[in-house]
């Protein structure tokens, strides 16, 4: 805003001069803000993800999984993929969750210079985060699971979402619970070094 | 999976020769160059179960039927196994190295890879990494 453009509150503005501060506003828009793709999902109930450019394939559940005698319960064994041999591991040990009781998905994730398959419990989205809309991961978030964690995520309630939760919840408070972005580079090194 | 012929037959350019037996209940094999000899009991003082040394098995399911006689820097010693013993030649397109994950967490530092028999893991063991005295 110029001071030109700078009235009196009780003097009406002219078209004129609204056409005019329009014209000026020299501002800049990013319609194109920096995004990071992210494949969202659910372990235990708690919402998490993963970068997508760590995520390789997402696979149905229910591949055949060969159980290797002589590792730890959060490696479930190996899956013959298109010719190679992946592991199969899962998070919850790691992020001191109560064990999975479906067969979910399984996301198979290069991080470390390691590949392996990751068992989630359920898909929910693959989507653009903008960078500006992470947050640092907060000190009050548990010592166990603060290691892997790359930021938070509170997404944003469209007023579509938040008429249909409405109508779901009889008209009760709308509240979205923060995501978890985890960083895959310290769950496998964690995991190699024995951890989970 | 695991086509592999037994005997002496086979490509060496294409096929492994390997020791198939068992460990307990689980399929286990080791690259037959390793194997010095194999009796139906141990006769040397340096002796270890399979199942013990290779899965750190703390309750033993089966008593060794056979003894396979390995070198380390000690000299010759003898692994229990249980199960048919046989030797095969393994295609190469078969053996599959160990993913790092596994590598990494697996109780047996000698762990080198797989095979895919008839929907079942063969663990694929360095017999010259093996000994006796190995604490897991």
């Amino acid at each position: 805003m110029t001071d030109t453009h700078q009235q009196r509150d009780d003097q009406p503005i002219s078209l004129e001069d609204a056409l005019a501060r329009q014209g000026n506003d020299d501002r800049i828009i990013d319609v194109e803000e920096p995004c990071q793709q992210w494949v969202l999902f659910r372990l235990a109930g708690q919402r998490f993800a993963l970068p997508g450019k760590a995520v390789n394939e997402i696979l149905s559940g229910d591949q055949p999984v060969y159980f290797v005698p002589g590792l730890p319960a959060s490696t479930e064994g190996v899956i013959h993929l298109r010719g190679n041999i992946e592991s199969v591991v899962t998070l919850h040990a790691l992020l001191d969750l109560p064990p999975a009781e479906q067969t979910g998905m399984l996301l198979i994730v290069s991080a470390a210079g390691i590949r392996s398959a990751v068992r989630i419990d359920y898909l929910d989205d693959v989507c653009d985060i903008p960078i500006s809309a992470l947050k640092p991961a907060p000190d009050t978030l548990s010592s166990q699971l603060m290691p892997y964690v790359a930021a938070l995520w509170q997404p944003e309630v469209t007023p579509q979402e938040r008429k249909c939760v409405k109508e779901e919840t009889n008209g009760g408070s709308v509240e979205r619970t923060a995501i978890v972005l985890l960083d895959p580079d310290a769950l496998f090194n964690a995991y190699q070094q024995g951890l989970g | 999976m695991e086509s592999g012929t037994p005997g002496p037959a086979s490509d060496s350019a294409t096929h492994v020769a390997l020791v198939l037996f068992s460990a307990g209940y689980t399929l286990a094999a080791i690259e037959a160059r390793h194997v010095a000899g194999l009796t139906k009991s141990a006769h040397l003082s340096r002796c270890a179960n399979a199942e013990y040394l290779l899965l750190n098995a703390q309750l033993l399911n089966k008593a060794p039927t056979h003894w396979l006689t390995l070198q380390d820097a000690q000299g010759a010693w003898q692994l229990g196994v249980s199960g048919d013993v046989a030797l095969a030649h393994i295609p190469i397109t078969e053996l599959f190295p160990l993913p790092s994950l596994i590598a990494a967490r697996h109780v047996s530092p000698a762990l080198r890879g797989l095979t895919l028999a008839n929907q079942t893991v063969r663990l694929l063991f360095d017999g010259g990494a093996l000994s006796p005295d190995l604490t897991l």
